[in-house]
């Protein structure tokens, strides 16, 4: 079923699929343990920040995703019933997973703090009982840098009394944007930012695929930070080689279609069918020649 | 606001589309933007969010509206395919126990029959004094594909990015594909499918999604391109806690399995990778590494295998 | 009617008796006799009742066809491995009786044996329905039959099916031209007749501008003359595109090139025995015994002998070299097909649909009419268990092990409804051939008095 994603609250609101695991969660009766739920800050291109929460608990000691979990989703003071500092209000999709943004009105909140508390709240249900998370973040960025050499260079800063301070001991991963994920661009896995906020690594993935012009995409991410949340951010570098595809895929083969048979095939049905069917066609000519013949002969008579 | 209107669209439409893949404002598209950016068409009406830095910035609705099904892509786009793209997979032998959460995942996904899975594991044991493997199997997507080549109507078609699907609103259900197939991955609808749901049922078959899947027709492996057009991984190789398979674009020299991200030509060569049955000239796109240094004895399978 | 026919019987006994019981050539018939002997005629209460069984039969066959469109190919026992099943193997074995058309008419006919006349028609009407019903069949086989029109619209013709679907057509307006023109001069005797019968109008329509003229008799010997050379080509494809439904694809057992010859030998081989067996038929119920003699049999015998013989030569070749070799993915299937679970099917169908058939029709003993006609039915049987042996065992032997799949998906034996469907195919084919006897003369009548009169001549 790829009916992933499900609307709620004004558009605002979306889920997601991702990671899936299990599926049949809440078909039987088993034994059951309390609902966990985990949230997620996630702030893209130091621009878009949103969070993402996941519901699940252990069925037969394994865990399992819940659907349909409504949880509220709170910054920084939880608010109950009187809807202040109240992010959004979702419900978990098929893989126990939703997501919200930021709405403006909390213009205020936000501006207000540099460190910022997300706080989830579930409220008792006939499987459940209630549950409140909690996830602080502080305000933080990442930037890219790359140098002729090719060395990236990535940079983590938090926002601390009014102005952006480096951060030391950051776990940064950069690598390549691919298809579904991103491809290391050295050997390390990951880098330590050093006391300027700063990890340096060396572009070793030389004579990759890039686009038509050879471009490629680099991308450094914080992931999962517990101070800072998930960061990430990507910069487009002429390191690749220039990559074109070649169009020549609809050309005529066996495996083609319809209108790509190959050309001796074409050649040679047709010429069966015509010959095989002009000869129909002429016996049909006989035929009709001698039912005249019939008819003269019966005018004679 | 306005001056980074068009790149936030973008990445914001990219975002919507990517899940917990997150993609950038970077002013250069790459195929997967640009694919989303085409799907989603912007309705006008915009939404109010903050940014990080506090700022309100304003977002079209469209972009941010969930999408319940693939927005239209008309059938002869989904029978040419993505440009640019040739989507491989890599299957670690070694990483492979059994555990059948792949197939679970593909058959829940494509609400596929009860009877029937698209993604077979195999016990394989080539001789007598061989050591035994599992060997998850799906479709190979041939770049020489004999089912293409023997459907009478063009119900099966191979496209640009290599994918090979199933148009099940033209399959006459002759099953010769199935008989051509060295590999058996096809199965066939004999009936029509227990597991799909009600409000999907009425719904319009895309060859992308291959939902709903249709009595009387071929199903088979998809390649999940609709998944693939989100800059998302298929259904069977996210599902697989033991990182077994790997999926990428071969114009990309790249494969992942969602944790690890490996150079295709690099994996292919250090592993010393295969195809299966390669000698029958199908040219398949799915690639074997061999079950040498296993994660697990081949005997952990055993527990799950009802054969 | 009721006493014409009596009055025929007895003028029939009467010259039997005269011809020591056929086993001289009826050189001493009148053209009237003849003209009355070979005149289509009414059931007799056999006839009613094989009628009878037949539409019985064909009903079955209609209602299990209709569960299948309800319910879908699951009322059937075919699935993912076994595929395609005794569908399949009774088109093949349809496809592979209606050569016969071109066998008797078209080959006899080119290398100017005489001796034949008399069985043309029948194998032409044969040659009709069979091709009919392997139409039928294909489309009974599909799982979504009402998208048939699919193929005229995407028809690939890169797909063996959409060849197969292009030489059928062909060879069907053949064999309908090939039982029309020589059925011309025929309807002028049948309009002649007397009695009016209820077909009458028929007759007109159909050929009621058959004058006899000379040109006429030109014009019509230059078709058939056409006919007969285009018919052998077109009946080669049928069975070699049949042939390569199967070559084209990569599968033990099928993987082979020298399909399309074996599959027309063995056409070769069911459709003569097809015939003999309708020779044997005819013969008895429509008292044709000065028509379909004993020297018929005997060299219908000896064509069926070098038939056998040929195809056993094929089969050697199919069996014998993969065996030799035991490649991998040939083994299972071979070891099934001579020890394991389809052996007995196997032996029977090359012992008893070949060997001893060939055997027995060695001896002049052997090509009488009655174990000529047993041979026959042996023969037709064993092929049509010969076609379920070269469909199924190969699908149940993939490349890959049978695994992740229902314990039932990894056998096959035919449902109900599938045993239904196939026989009642069957009995179709044979309701049309009978129904056309009831219509029209199955002995050609204009050509036999031909011959008749030029063996006057040369006496």
């Amino acid at each position: 079923m790829k009916r992933n994603i499900i609307n709620n609250c004004a558009g605002v609101l979306f889920l997601l699929l991702s990671g899936l695991t299990g599926f049949r969660a809440t078909a039987k009766e088993s034994e059951k343990g309390p609902l966990k739920i985990s949230i997620s800050y996630f702030s893209l291109d130091n621009r878009l920040p949103y969070l993402a929460v996941t519901a699940k608990c252990k069925i037969d000691g394994k865990f399992q995703p819940v659907g349909g979990a409504s949880i509220k989703l709170y910054l920084d003071k939880d608010s109950t019933g009187k809807g202040i500092g109240l992010i959004a209000t979702v419900v978990t999709g098929e893989k126990g997973k939703a997501t919200a943004d930021i709405p403006a009105s909390l213009e205020k909140i936000w501006k207000a703090s540099t460190n910022h508390t997300f706080i989830a709240v579930t409220d008792k249900t006939k499987d459940f009982d209630e549950t409140n998370t909690e996830l602080s973040v502080a305000k933080a960025r990442i930037t890219i840098d790359t140098a002729d050499d090719k060395n990236v260079v990535a940079t983590f800063t938090e926002f601390k009394d009014n102005q952006w301070v480096a951060v030391k001991g950051v776990e940064i991963k950069m690598g390549i944007k691919r298809l579904g994920g991103e491809l290391q661009i050295g050997e390390e896995q990951s880098y330590t930012t050093d006391s300027l906020g700063k990890v340096k690594g060396e572009f070793k993935k030389l004579g990759m695929p890039g686009d038509k012009t050879g471009n490629i995409i680099l991308v450094a991410k914080v992931e999962d930070n517990d101070a800072y949340g998930s960061l990430r951010i990507e910069k487009t570098v002429p390191w690749g080689v220039k990559f074109t595809a070649n169009d020549d895929f609809f050309t005529r083969a066996l495996w083609g279609s319809q209108f790509h048979s190959p050309f001796w095939l074409v050649f040679m049905a047709y010429s069966i069918v015509i010959g095989v069917w002009g000869t129909i066609i002429y016996l049909i000519f006989l035929i009709l020649k001698i039912k005249q013949l019939g008819k003269e002969e019966e005018k004679l008579s | 606001m306005d001056i980074n209107n068009t790149s936030r669209k973008e990445f914001l439409a990219a975002m919507v589309t990517s899940g917990l893949v997150l993609a950038g404002c970077s002013s250069k598209k790459t195929p997967f933007e640009a694919g989303a950016d085409e799907l989603v068409k912007p309705s006008g009406e915009k939404v109010k969010l903050l940014s990080v830095d506090g700022e309100v910035i304003e977002v079209d609705k469209a972009f941010l509206k969930p999408v319940p099904q693939l927005p239209a892509i008309t059938n002869s786009e989904e029978r040419k395919g993505i440009p640019g793209k040739k989507f491989v997979m890599v299957i670690d032998l070694s990483r492979c126990k059994n555990l059948r959460k792949c197939q679970q995942a593909c058959n829940h996904m494509h609400q596929v029959h009860s009877d029937l899975n698209w993604l077979k594991v195999y016990p394989m044991n080539e001789g007598e004094h061989t050591a035994p493997y599992w060997q998850p199997t799906t479709c190979m997507h041939c770049d020489e594909p004999p089912c293409v080549k023997v459907c009478p109507v063009d119900a099966t078609f191979k496209r640009q990015d290599g994918i090979v699907l199933i148009d099940s609103d033209r399959c006459i259900g002759c099953r010769f594909c199935m008989a051509a197939c060295p590999y058996s991955i096809r199965v066939f609808n004999w009936e029509k499918p227990d597991t799909v749901s009600e409000e999907l049922c009425g719904q319009p078959y895309s060859c992308e999604t291959s939902v709903p899947q249709k009595k009387g027709t071929v199903g088979k492996c998809d390649f999940c391109p609709d998944m693939a057009r989100k800059n998302e991984l298929p259904h069977c190789v996210v599902a697989c806690p033991n990182g077994t398979f790997f999926y990428g674009d071969l114009n990309e020299d790249s494969v992942t399995n969602g944790a690890e991200t490996f150079r295709f030509s690099d994996l292919i060569k250090d592993k010393a990778g295969y195809q299966l049955m390669d000698d029958l000239g199908t040219k398949p796109s799915v690639y074997y590494l061999p079950p040498a240094a296993r994660n697990f004895p081949f005997e952990k399978g055993m527990e799950i295998d009802k054969g | 009617m009721e006493n014409s026919i009596s009055t025929k019987n007895d003028k029939q006994a009467a010259s039997a008796a005269t011809f020591a019981n056929g086993r001289r050539k009826p050189d001493a018939l009148t053209d009237e006799q003849i003209i009355s002997d070979l005149l289509p005629r009414k059931f007799g209460k056999l006839g009613m009742i094989w009628m009878g069984i037949l539409v019985v039969i064909c009903m079955v066959g209609v209602f299990a066809y209709f569960r299948q469109l309800k319910y879908g190919l699951v009322v059937t026992n075919m699935r993912d491995y076994a595929s395609w099943g005794i569908y399949i193997s009774n088109f093949v074995f349809f496809v592979a009786i209606s050569l016969v058309g071109s066998l008797i008419t078209a080959v006899l006919r080119l290398t100017g044996v005489h001796w034949s006349t008399p069985l043309t028609r029948i194998a032409e009407i044969i040659a009709v329905s069979a091709i009919t019903f392997a139409a039928i069949i294909i489309i009974v086989d599909m799982g979504r039959p009402e998208r048939f029109y699919n193929l005229f619209l995407f028809g690939r013709l890169q797909s063996p099916i959409i060849w197969d679907v292009t030489v059928i057509t062909t060879y069907f307006f053949i064999s309908i031209l090939l039982l029309y023109i020589p059925l011309l001069p025929d309807m002028k005797i049948l309009l002649a007749t007397k009695e009016k019968t209820a077909f009458y109008k028929l007759y007109r329509f159909m050929g009621s501008f058959w004058k006899g003229t000379h040109l006429q008799f030109r014009i019509s010997k230059k078709a058939i003359n056409i006919l007969c050379i285009a018919i052998v080509p077109v009946a080669f494809s049928i069975h070699t595109v049949t042939s390569w439904l199967f070559a084209t694809t990569y599968r033990p057992g099928w993987d082979s090139t020298n399909f399309g010859p074996y599959f027309i030998s063995g056409a070769f081989l069911v459709g003569s025995g097809a015939v003999t067996v309708a020779m044997y038929v005819f013969r008895k119920y429509y008292n044709l015994k000065n028509y379909i003699t004993y020297d018929h049999f005997d060299r219908m015998g000896k064509i069926v002998v070098m038939l056998g013989l040929l195809y056993l030569y094929f089969n050697v070749n199919e069996y014998l070299i993969p065996a030799f070799k035991m490649k991998k993915p040939e083994e299972g299937f071979l070891d099934s097909l001579f020890v394991g679970e389809f052996a007995p099917l196997f032996w029977a169908a090359i012992l008893g649909g070949m060997i001893i058939p060939i055997i027995v029709l060695l001896f002049k003993k052997g090509r009488h009419p009655f174990p000529m006609f047993i041979c026959g039915i042996m023969i037709v049987v064993g092929a049509w268990f010969k076609r379920y042996l070269i469909v199924t065992p190969t699908l149940l032997h993939p490349f890959l092990p049978m695994h992740n799949v229902p314990a039932s998906y990894k056998h096959y034996f035919p449902s109900w409804e599938e045993w239904a469907i196939a026989m009642g195919s069957l009995a179709g084919a044979l309701l049309v051939v009978t129904i056309f006897a009831r219509i029209f003369p199955i002995i050609p009548i204009q050509e036999t008095l031909i011959e008749q009169h030029e063996k006057e001549h040369n006496k």
